[in-house]
């Protein structure tokens, strides 16, 4: 796994380096940055991995930190940066978890079940929250729940707190065909397909209040 | 589509198995949603978008991807690596560069506000695990 830092104009700024030491392969990988450092998630066989680089690209961590053990890779996976601390999402055959990570790259308490499902959860991706939220973690997840049912399920995690989730209600609905979701701040763009016509998600009471 | 702060850059990947070569179809729009342009973005040699990535870099929209080969009817790896700038107005600031030559697959972005950070990794082959 690579990685080169841009400009803003989008041309390289230095040769690009490796993000960890880790010899097995690295698949699938996000990143977020919380205003001084960028913590890059991937996953490898074994389960899921973190490492955090520095503003001009030198990595802290080394191989790499791991943050969940699995016989598998996780299914899926997001991270997001909430103003306060990193937060990344996951999921395995049967649950979604959430698990705070520090500036300082501690991890915070142990993970937290945001949602358990008896068919996989599939990330969109975490979606921070607005500055005004800072302290809370604003999560939107695109749920498969069989072949022709869909869902969009948000659980909202207590701020600096790794205690259960509060369980907002979940957008459900076998006919929902399709979601799309933007950043919390553009809520108002964040739109949902029922049967080909579409509506403002933020319509929708109670979850992204 | 990703948002500038002042407006967003809507983006549509061609998706066809068979209707090669993939390309980028760019939108920029204001906070109001009135369209500022158009522009579409090809990579070069007949190569396809394959998987791709978009950030606000805090003046210009990064676009990152990896690439498929030409006139394939599989969809077959082709492992370069390639980036892009674009204007809130969808111009094409800076034609597509490559950065890694092959053996690549994944591509991710995250922006710090003033840059950009651009990931990628090869795709391992798939492993199929048994739980107990």
């Amino acid at each position: 796994m690579t990685a080169q830092l841009v400009d803003a104009a989008g041309a390289a700024l230095g040769l690009p380096f490796p993000v960890t030491h880790s010899a097995p392969p690295q698949r699938h990988q996000e990143v977020a940055w919380n205003g001084q450092e960028f913590l890059v998630v991937w996953s490898e066989a074994t389960g899921l991995f973190m490492g955090r680089l520095t503003a001009d690209g030198n990595p802290i961590d080394g191989r790499g930190v791991q943050i969940a053990n699995e016989d598998a890779a996780p299914l899926g996976f997001a991270v997001a940066f909430d103003g306060h601390a990193f937060i990344i999402t996951w999921t395995d055959v049967s649950a979604l978890f959430a698990q705070r990570v520090r500036s300082d790259g501690a991890v915070d308490g142990t993970p937290v079940i945001v949602g358990e499902q008896s068919r996989p959860y599939f990330i969109n991706r975490a979606l921070p929250a607005t500055v005004a939220e800072a302290a809370s973690w604003h999560g939107s997840t695109v749920v498969r729940c069989a072949a022709r049912c869909f869902a969009m399920a948000c659980r909202r995690l207590p701020p600096n707190s790794s205690r259960s989730p509060n369980m907002l209600p979940s957008l459900r609905s076998s006919s929902m065909a399709a979601t799309t979701s933007l950043p919390w701040r553009h809520r108002s763009l964040l739109r949902h397909r029922v049967h080909g016509t579409v509506y403002p998600l933020a319509a929708m009471s109670g979850c992204f209040a | 589509m990703k948002s500038d702060g002042d407006g967003y850059l809507v983006l549509r990947v061609a998706e066809g198995f068979l209707d090669l070569p993939h390309t980028v179809h760019a939108m920029a729009l204001s906070a109001a949603g009135v369209p500022r342009g158009v522009t579409t973005i090809a990579l070069p040699d007949g190569l396809s978008v394959n998987q791709w990535d978009l950030v606000w870099s805090g003046s210009a929209y990064v676009f990152a991807c990896s690439a498929l080969q030409p006139q394939s009817t599989l969809r077959k790896n082709q492992g370069s690596v390639w980036r892009t700038s674009i204007s809130r107005d969808a111009n094409v600031l800076s034609p597509p560069s490559r950065v890694e030559t092959q053996g690549m697959s994944e591509v991710v972005l995250a922006s710090n506000g003033t840059g950009a950070l651009q990931v990628w990794a090869a795709l391992p082959r798939a492993r199929l695990a048994v739980r107990r």
